[in-house]
């Protein structure tokens, strides 16, 4: 284990694009794991840690929904750790009585066994109408029909003491289609992704407080060739539990002041600080303090990698989490420090964290430019 | 469960005498969110000031108001984006999805 200071790393993984590592039911998190072991500091997003009903914890891993993460990457927030925190649940008024029992039971359940402080519970209005979609590019994109609805029922359980929301809405199904059938067996993008991260955007956008997503599903028929990455989401009857766990210790989002001071001012819903155990003044984790940024390498095109990249935060791009976009370093312009799999990635960060120069690593090594007239 | 809560949406509550039902104006509904998709192209030079400069996340999201604007979506915002493919002649490829308010009354487009 490394003695030198920790370097705060950002790890994304887009949601809703094939990505071959993390494109699933939470199968980054090995990778997340072996990151945060190495930066000995990590933000990333749920799409990245949630597994269904599996889940890891883990003190250096800041768990911050993707809206928020962008506009941290855009040194408009900051992260303030906090010991815990009350989450409430959203349910879409969509979702039949047995599978909304089962959501009710799983965050139960998350309560007696876990300990986390959950509620309290609002039911939307009226059903949210989720809407499934993929754009040309074929990544998955999706709507609601009353987002409103969905901003109405967060409004009351920011009312009634909810520091962070776990929504579940519900979504369309087809049991039979080509698209679930090639998802399941690992060649096929999550259709549920786009949609899910919509949701979490409104709310966190509109609300300033952490906000994560799960679906709410029939169970499906048994797959015998189900591929080990789609397998956590077949565990059970809910995909609550891990969007509960990540919530709980997710951190306080601080709008920074727009005057480039970087001073903490207040959110947009008149809150600074929400959780309890909120770190003191001077413990904010803030976008000026990272170190390195991970990111799929044909994935590079999302708001929060541009923004570290144009602040010169050294970029790691793995060649080896293909995905079915190729928006590369070399097609944006963009120096990156290439790395074969999240291992070799991971291999980077370590290097960053102990001041080595990554380049030293590589051979060829060159020799050292000579500036003329030096 | 019970839930008491205030809604920042809700009507006002007078403190004095309420006015007679005949007399109450009609209740004015909040603007409400409505998403829009979008995709385009953006030519290379719009965000950035060479070709291959990497693009400035700041210049993309106002080229993406603009191009709501252009239809016809003068409030939306973007909420949800990314660069989804890069092409030499036509640029960058934008597909995301914006929000925008309208009139509760209004029909969604």
């Amino acid at each position: 284990m490394s003695d030198a200071p920790p370097l705060p790393t950002l790890l994304v993984i887009p949601t809703g694009v094939g990505c071959a590592v993390g494109g699933y039911a939470g199968d980054g998190l090995p990778a997340a794991r072996l990151l945060a072991a190495a930066s000995g500091c990590l933000i990333t997003h749920p799409n990245v840690m949630n597994g269904a009903a599996l889940y890891w914890s883990d003190r250096r891993i800041h768990y911050v929904e993707g809206w928020a993460l962008d506009r941290f990457a855009a040194a408009e927030l900051a992260l303030a750790p906090v010991a815990g925190r009350r989450v409430g649940l959203l349910l879409d008024a969509g979702i039949e009585p047995e599978l909304r029992a089962r959501q009710l039971q799983a965050a139960e359940a998350c309560r007696a066994t876990l300990g986390l402080a959950i509620g309290p519970v609002v039911t939307t209005d009226v059903p949210l109408g989720v809407g499934l979609s993929l754009g040309p590019s074929g990544t998955s994109w999706g709507t609601l029909e009353r987002p409103d609805a969905l901003l109405r029922a967060g409004e009351k359980l920011v009312g009634a003491g909810a520091t962070a929301i776990a929504a579940v809405a519900r979504f369309p199904e087809d049991p039979g289609s080509e698209a679930l059938a090639a998802y399941r067996a690992g060649s096929g993008v999550d259709a549920l992704a786009g949609a899910e991260a919509v949701i979490s955007h409104l709310l966190v956008q509109h609300l300033g407080i952490p906000c994560a997503h799960a679906p709410a599903l029939a169970p499906l028929p048994l797959d015998p060739d189900l591929d080990p990455r789609a397998a956590a989401e077949e565990l059970g009857h809910t995909f609550l539990p891990c969007v509960l766990v990540g919530l709980s210790r997710a951190p306080d989002l601080v709008p920074l002041a727009g005057d480039g001071s970087g001073r903490a001012s207040r959110g947009p819903a008149g809150r600074s600080r929400q959780g309890h155990g909120t770190a003191p003044a001077g413990g904010l984790l803030e976008a000026s303090s990272l170190g390195a940024v991970v990111a799929p390498a044909g994935a590079l095109g999302g708001e929060a990698v541009l923004a570290c990249a144009a602040r010169g935060v050294p970029l790691i791009a793995v060649a080896g989490n293909a995905c079915l976009l190729q928006v590369s370093g070399e097609a944006l312009g963009l120096e990156v420090l290439s790395a074969s799999s999240y291992a070799e990635a991971a291999g980077l960060v370590l290097a960053l964290r102990e001041g080595l120069d990554p380049g030293s690593l590589r051979r060829p090594l060159p020799r050292l430019e000579l500036v003329p007239g030096g | 469960m019970e839930v008491v809560a205030v809604l920042s949406h809700g009507p006002a509550e007078p403190d004095g005498v309420i006015d007679p039902p005949e007399l109450e104006p009609p209740a004015i509904e909040p603007p409400r969110p409505v998403l829009v998709p979008f995709c385009f192209w953006l030519p290379r030079t719009a965000g950035s000031s060479r070709p291959l400069d990497p693009p400035d996340p700041t210049a993309l999201r106002s080229a993406i108001r603009a191009h709501l604007t252009e239809l016809g979506w003068a409030d939306a915002q973007p909420l949800r984006w990314a660069i989804t493919a890069v092409d030499p002649l036509r640029g960058l490829q934008l597909e995301g999805v914006g929000m925008r308010q309208v009139p509760a009354a209004r029909e969604h487009r």
